[in-house]
């Protein structure tokens, strides 16, 4: 029998926010206003807790570290769980990131080729592994539990995410700690302008016909997992219940058919019909392409309630958030299950035909007890998660 | 959920001393090291041992990154020898996880060296970590669940684990699981700069071991619901009964020295498998050679076997084939299990003055005939992440 499993905190970080009372606060905005994110994120101190020992390796860690440092300090802070009050082998963490440690990796290569292999910088090797923020991580906040490191691309969040669920539903820990974390660096800028997927306006307008592309934007979300019964006895704010995930790929160029397999996956996993599902926050990120193949996938999934369930795009206001976009999904979904109130995607004027979704514009008031969050991946891989919101 | 275990039903690999199961056997049981001098780029240091692998001509594939050549190859080789057909795989929506550790680092290196826009556009293809999991799914056509785990030493191993998880939990009834990484210089420099590299020879718990020697390999195999392969008639190596994964939450780069985090990784496998530590017949530990991991590890042996840890045999593998990194955990693994089936422990080569903080049953020497019933491999890495492996006769 599997544990049930909720959402008790939101920790999420970019160029303009932290913490997810301005972050919604810029959504409500944005949406009616139509600005969008991007750019760097200002660089974080970490504040590791009182026990920990060697606290002078964080003066070592890089950008990458510090988005998921901070993400995790907002989300713990947020969940009110005093992690010094349970066991360390009792919390787990999984990371997630897209593109993980190529800022590092550049820097070190660069470093090696100019002045030779015997004067690489070691204190820069060690954050060439992704996992090396993980590492930090469990460091700052004290966590031996199960922990992962996925590099997956887009999808990475999510895969990250359902780990952490599984851990607490096979009843392996109580708590887990989910975090996202992508830096924007020159080599990744100069080929998403290459291949030209970067939006020459600056502004991601997801779904809509004069969409040219997006716009790549740094950040990190974290999440606090915890067993339902436990948080319940602890009085937390139980924003959202994951009720299962799922995944899908293609080895073809169907990208649609890799989104409908792991939403249909999710579905069945959550014993749910497409008609139950009362919101989409959808993956869309503005390409010309992909969105398209989203909107083919959630078709191929849902049938024709994908035409009428109510889709918004994290997307449109944050900019491409890489291995951030399902964590950032599935922040807004808790926000939008608990106040009632969808936010609209931003820069939404006319919809593409053939993306035929019920997009909204503007915000509006809505009380669905399940959403969906798909993403969908680089090269024909997709995941995607069902969440119920928490009477 | 199924009930039933996870067979492994094909292995696929390449280390520098074997580029089948039965060589590798062979190999493992005759101590044959693969470690001999680099000859695809200059280390520029005065040291240059390493375990590098030879890619057949048939598996070179010029556009791709050479880790994804290795893991292509092993994928391959593993579908061929489960014998599984491709229909079978595209019906069954059989997933891939794939672990690396330095990913495509030689595509990076070429990037920065590169001028030409267009090259560096068809570099930067590669140059993602999940450009490998792309590469093999693409040509086995695969079409379930696909991840790419990065946890440096012990990437492979989860790769191996979470695999074993998407079967366990219904999304597929097939996974081709593994690992792959090569040599490049940003993991010799690196490592090398880290004073982590020996001057002399790989020698895991003796007193003079002075570091690791690095590798590149890969290492793939096709995870199988137990009911699955019994039902089409497979032929099973080993069954994985159990896995688990802890933080040490001590250091970036260091291991905790009472291997604490390992000791409860070990403990979730065990929990999972629902077997004691009496029943484990053989302990596949890292190993790596270096002065802090394996006092460490050795550590973690004793905490949880208890009076135990004294008799049960205990070795590493990577004075044979280098510290092949992300692909470590799943290449011995496999050689444990191949040691499994052919009734004998592989040796721990240049294992001869014993250090008195690793006072395990080393398997020095040679291979040590045995009866194996179950084993246990123990992999630790980068980051304070540990992974422990129980796999079961079948």
């Amino acid at each position: 029998m599997l544990k049930r499993v909720v959402v008790t905190g939101l920790g999420p970080v970019n160029a303009r926010t932290a913490g997810w009372e301005p972050l919604w606060k810029l959504f409500l905005c944005a949406s009616q206003e139509g600005e969008a994110i991007g750019g760097p994120v200002a660089k974080y101190e970490p504040r590791p807790a009182p026990h920990t020992a060697s606290r002078s390796q964080f003066r070592q860690a890089d950008a990458l570290a510090r988005l998921a440092l901070q993400a995790v300090d907002l989300a713990v802070a947020d969940s009110e769980l005093d992690l010094s009050e349970l066991e360390p082998e009792d919390v787990g963490i999984a990371f997630g990131t897209g593109y993980g440690c190529l800022a590092a990796n550049v820097e070190y290569l660069q470093g090696v080729l100019q002045r030779g292999s015997r004067l690489g910088n070691p204190v820069v090797f060690q954050n060439t592994v992704p996992n090396a923020a993980t590492g930090y991580v469990s460091v700052a906040q004290g966590l031996r539990g199960p922990t992962a490191t996925f590099s997956s691309g887009a999808t990475a969040g999510l895969l990250a995410l359902d780990f952490a669920y599984q851990q607490i539903a096979e009843g392996h820990v109580q708590t887990m700690i989910v975090v996202s974390a992508d830096c924007v660096c020159p080599q990744l800028e100069d080929d998403f302008a290459a291949r030209g997927h970067l939006s020459p306006s600056r502004v991601p307008r997801p779904f809509d016909i004069e969409r040219d592309g997006t716009v790549l934007s740094a950040g990190a979300c974290a999440l606090v997992l915890e067993e339902y019964a436990t948080a319940r006895r602890r009085g937390a704010i139980m924003y959202e219940e994951i009720l299962a995930t799922g995944f899908g790929s293609d080895p073809g160029e169907d990208s649609a058919r890799a989104l409908a397999n792991a939403v249909e996956d999710a579905l069945h996993r959550a014993a749910a019909t497409p008609e139950e599902i009362g919101a989409v926050f959808s993956g869309a990120s503005g390409s010309v392409d992909a969105d398209v193949w989203e909107s083919r996938g959630l078709w191929k999934a849902m049938g024709e309630h994908a035409g009428r369930v109510p889709v918004t795009c994290p997307k449109s206001v944050m900019g491409e958030t890489l291995g951030n976009a399902g964590t950032f999904g599935v922040l807004l979904a808790a926000l939008t299950l608990g106040s009632g109130w969808l936010a609209g995607t931003a820069h939404h004027g006319r919809l593409d035909p053939r993306c035929p979704l019920n997009v909204q514009a503007g915000g509006r008031q809505v009380q669905p007890q399940l959403a969906l969050v798909p993403v969908l991946g680089e090269d024909q891989t997709a995941a995607a998660v069902v969440l119920r919101r928490c009477a | 959920m199924s009930s039933a275990g996870v067979a492994i039903t094909g292995i696929g690999l390449l280390t520098s001393n074997a580029d089948s199961a039965e060589s590798f056997t062979a190999a493992l049981r005759e101590g044959k090291s693969g470690v001999k001098d680099i000859t695809r780029f200059e280390t520029g240091w005065s040291f240059r041992q390493g375990g590098e692998v030879e890619l057949p001509p048939e598996d070179q594939e010029a556009k791709l990154d050479r880790v994804s050549q290795l893991a292509v190859s092993a994928a391959r080789r593993a579908v061929k020898d489960s014998g599984l057909s491709t229909s079978a795989l595209e019906s069954t929506r059989a997933g891939l996880c794939v672990g690396t550790s330095r990913g495509p680092a030689l595509s990076l290196e070429q990037l920065l060296r590169s001028n030409d826009p267009g090259e560096k556009r068809a570099l930067f293809t590669e140059v993602p970590f999940y450009s490998i999991a792309r590469n093999v799914a693409q040509r086995l056509g695969l079409s379930g669940p696909i991840s790419t785990v990065t946890m440096a030493c012990v990437s492979s191993s989860l790769a191996v684990g979470r695999a074993c998880d998407m079967i366990r939990r219904g999304h597929t009834a097939i996974m081709v699981a593994g690992g792959a990484d090569s040599l490049t210089t940003l993991s010799f420099s690196g490592f090398s700069v880290l004073r982590a590299m020996t001057r002399t020879a790989c020698r895991p718990f003796d007193r003079r071991r002075d570091g690791m020697v690095l590798g590149e390999g890969s290492g793939m195999l096709v995870l199988e619901d137990l009911d699955h392969a019994r039902r089409r008639g497979a032929r099973v190596y080993a069954e994985i009964c159990g896995w688990g994964t802890a933080g040490d939450a001590h250091h970036a780069t260091s291991p905790h020295p009472q291997g604490r985090g390992l000791a409860s990784a070990i403990s979730a496998a065990l929990r999972q498998a629902r077997l004691s530590v009496d029943e484990i017949d053989h302990v596949n530990l890292h190993g790596t050679g270096t002065a802090a991991n394996d006092p460490a590890e050795c550590q973690a042996i004793r905490q949880v076997f208890g009076p135990r840890s004294e008799t049960v045999p205990v070795n590493s593998l990577k004075p044979m084939i280098g510290h092949t990194l992300g692909a470590a955990g799943v290449l011995e693994l496999t050689g444990s299990i191949l040691g499994m089936r052919g009734g004998f422990v592989p040796p721990t080569l240049n294992y001869q003055e014993p250090d008195p903080s690793c006072n395990l049953n080393v398997v020095g020497g040679q291979a040590r005939e045995q009866r194996i019933g179950v084993l246990l491999s123990t992999k630790s890495a980068f980051g304070g992440a540990n992974v422990a492996i129980v796999a079961r006769r079948v």
